[in-house]
């Protein structure tokens, strides 16, 4: 009789264990649970945001850390999207925050939003060496004059055109080849974040790539609160105490240093 | 002497027994139903669209019961360089219907079935959500429904459109939405110089939301890619190895690769621009942008060469590519090699598998989809292959190809036009001329 219980129980177990077999398409529940926990959502921004789970970036590992040091357990989930990322934290109620560059938001989309800035970034202007106009030593603007740059959407580009530079403007990959086909002489990018993507576009080229000793803008890489979220005044306001730990023991500046952008540091 | 010659004619007949794309080649038309007088009309008709300056060059290729009855090469594959019967062409989406036999293969393996979810095997795909438009013109982000399975994926419905496909929409507000998603997300046809594999790609298309709940609506796009960097996984072999050693090498197609070896860059046809109307262009080197179609003509010889994309990344010819249709034709098999059962062909090529959805991006209401190849299902429409039960499919840039399983013909063009939109006259036209020499 124990026998027969046993055998009975086993089939049920393994029956039960196996919910969708009669169904199809065959996909367990959690699948479609959705996101449980509260998270920052991110878009790739090498090697501030990478999606490399090893390495994650250095703002993923500052605002973790940050949260941390306040007692608060936060996740960043990264996407291949801006846009993306800043629709999720509009409408999904468990984003509590966005981690993105303050150049890449335009006047409107800031309105809803408060910052908390998080590190300082410095653009560059490339262009491509080989067969093409040596740009290395030009410090001044002007001397660019009659060159096409060319620009990502929305980038404020008055002091180029007033300085007689012609205007392309394409995705930031395209403008890429657009360079190292001499279709275009220049690009602004930020430093790390132009090598990282050249490595990925053209790893055998990446020295032929160089920058001018010109800054092309500075800007800041910051947490973004969506302010119509009743929640985000405690999360920010947690997160502001965990960052002042975090530069006061000295980890900010380790995880900078681990990236190699000591000079992207908040003053 | 006797030794000689008995060496002699074992070479002849080792020859004799090597098969190769030949033994099917320049049978008389007439043995095997064609007229060869109509089948000339074909030559003046392609001969006028070069003259015309329409296209740069051609390969036609007509098969019946197993045998090519006409092979036709017209004008040039680049400045220059006339176009020979071996060009090799850019096959763009006709690399489709190959990468659904392999991933059909996987099925008869006992390795995957059609109704797993891709997540299983992908696991970015877990957790999507859709696009979902609001009454307002703005939109908002769901949960998917259920998952997108592998089946979705061989027959367009998993919310995974090309960005191009967004350009016919310009007005919609989703399609606008998905476009700046693709944009931002370094989403396309994988045809530029690049050192990312597809599976970099198909990961990050995982992440972004899909155009329609899985199965709800077909939607021509990106699914062969992901099938691509399935295949990859679960066979755990590069794309490129798999077909090679699972569809090429056994069916002889010795001309078919993703990245032409150097000794063969040659042979590869030019791409032409053309307005249709006599004015018609070599496109050279460098990205190419048509709306958001966005290519290069290097892209079978230049870059990391290791972005497999199942999708469109194939070169091919006339020979190699009637060698596929011949074995799907044939239940499976070609020259005593077995690809797929006959089972397995009929659900690809003889088996409506989006229902009653709107696919307005086939040619018309007549038409149907199967696994990787579109289906005439109705000869009362607009668009006619001559039988109902044909089955095609094309390639962006402007290659095509047509398998009529009743009358057992196949009919190839390979042209290099852009765009794309020209070649539809001329290929409906060209196949009406190949039904009409039907003569038994």
């Amino acid at each position: 009789m124990f026998r027969l219980l046993m055998l009975i129980g086993g089939i049920l177990a393994t029956v039960l264990a196996q919910p969708c077999l009669a169904t199809a398409p065959r996909m367990s529940a959690a699948k479609l649970a959705g996101d449980a926990a509260p998270h920052v959502v991110a878009y790739e921004y090498p090697p501030l945001v990478t999606g490399d789970a090893a390495v994650p970036g250095a703002a993923v590992e500052i605002v973790t850390q940050s949260f941390a040091a306040a007692g608060k357990a936060v996740a960043v989930e990264n996407f291949p999207s801006k846009n993306l990322a800043l629709q999720l934290l509009g409408e999904d109620g468990k984003a509590i925050a966005m981690l993105g560059e303050a150049r890449g938001l335009s006047a409107s989309e800031r309105k809803s939003l408060s910052e908390e800035k998080i590190l300082l970034i410095t653009g560059q202007y490339l262009f491509y060496v080989p067969g093409g106009k040596d740009l290395k030593q030009v410090n001044d603007v002007k001397a660019l004059k009659d060159l096409t740059y060319g620009a990502i959407a929305g980038e404020s580009t008055d002091s180029l055109t007033q300085a007689g530079i012609k205007v392309v403007i394409d995705e930031p990959k395209l403008l890429l080849r657009k360079l190292q086909s001499k279709e275009i002489d220049f690009i602004g990018s930020f430093a790390a974040n132009g090598d990282a993507l050249i490595a990925r576009l053209f790893p055998e080229e990446k020295n032929n790539f160089a920058a001018m000793p010109l800054k092309a803008w500075e800007s800041s890489f910051s947490l973004w609160f969506d302010s119509n979220n009743k929640t985000s005044k405690e999360w920010r306001s947690a997160f502001s105490e965990g960052f002042k730990k975090i530069r006061q023991n000295g980890v900010y500046g380790e995880i900078l240093k681990k990236y190699a952008i000591e000079n992207a540091a908040l003053k | 002497m006797s030794i000689l010659v008995h060496r002699l004619l074992l070479i002849l007949l080792l020859l004799q027994a090597c098969p190769t794309w030949s033994q099917e080649a320049s049978v008389a038309a007439e043995t095997v139903g064609l007229a060869p007088s109509r089948l000339a009309n074909i030559s003046s008709f392609m001969r006028q669209h070069v003259d015309d300056k329409k296209i740069g060059g051609a390969v036609v290729l007509i098969a019946r019961h197993g045998k090519i009855a006409y092979l036709e090469n017209f004008g040039q594959a680049d400045t220059g360089t006339p176009m020979k019967k071996d060009t090799i062409f850019r096959i763009a989406s006709m690399t489709k219907p190959i990468v659904s036999v392999a991933v059909l293969q996987l099925v008869e393996d006992g390795r995957i079935l059609l109704s797993d979810p891709v997540s299983k095997y992908i696991p970015e795909f877990s957790n999507q959500k859709v696009i979902e438009v609001l009454p307002n013109g703005g939109y908002r982000l769901v949960p998917v429904k259920r998952e997108v399975t592998i089946h979705d994926l061989l027959r367009h419905t998993a919310g995974l459109p090309y960005r191009f496909v967004t350009d016919w929409y310009p007005d919609d507000p989703l399609f606008r939405k998905l476009n700046q998603y693709y944009g931002e997300a370094d989403i396309d046809l994988g045809l530029l110089p690049t050192d990312e594999t597809a599976g970099d790609m198909v990961k990050r298309l995982a992440r972004l939301p899909l155009s329609s709940q899985p199965g709800e609506a077909f939607a021509y796009g990106h699914g062969p890619d992901v099938l691509g960097y399935l295949i990859e996984i679960v066979s755990g072999v590069p794309l490129d190895k798999y077909l090679q050693t699972r569809i090429f090498e056994p069916l002889q197609m010795k001309d078919s690769y993703f990245f032409l070896p150097d000794e063969k860059v040659g042979r590869l046809s030019a791409l032409w621009e053309t307005d249709w109307n006599g004015k018609l262009d070599k496109m050279p080197e460098g990205v190419k942008k048509a709306g958001n179609f966005v290519f290069s003509p290097e892209y079978p010889y230049k870059g990391g060469k290791r972005f497999f994309s199942g999708a469109a990344g194939l070169v091919s010819t006339a020979q190699d590519y009637f060698r596929f249709c011949q074995m799907l034709l044939n239940h499976g098999q070609l020259d005593g090699k077995r690809l797929l059962s006959r089972k397995t062909v009929e659900l690809m090529t003889d088996t409506n598998h989006i229902d009653n959805l709107s696919a307005d991006f086939l040619h018309s209401k007549g038409w149907k989809f199967g696994l990787g190849v579109a289906i005439e299902a109705d000869r009362g429409t607009d668009v006619d292959a001559g039988t109902v039960g044909t089955y095609e499919w094309a390639g962006i840039f402007s290659t095509r190809f047509s398998v009529d399983p009743k009358e057992e013909k196949i009919t190839i063009l390979l042209t290099q036009t852009h765009p794309f939109a020209h070649h539809v006259d001329l290929w409906d036209k060209l196949l009406n001329l190949s039904n009409a020499a039907l003569a038994d």
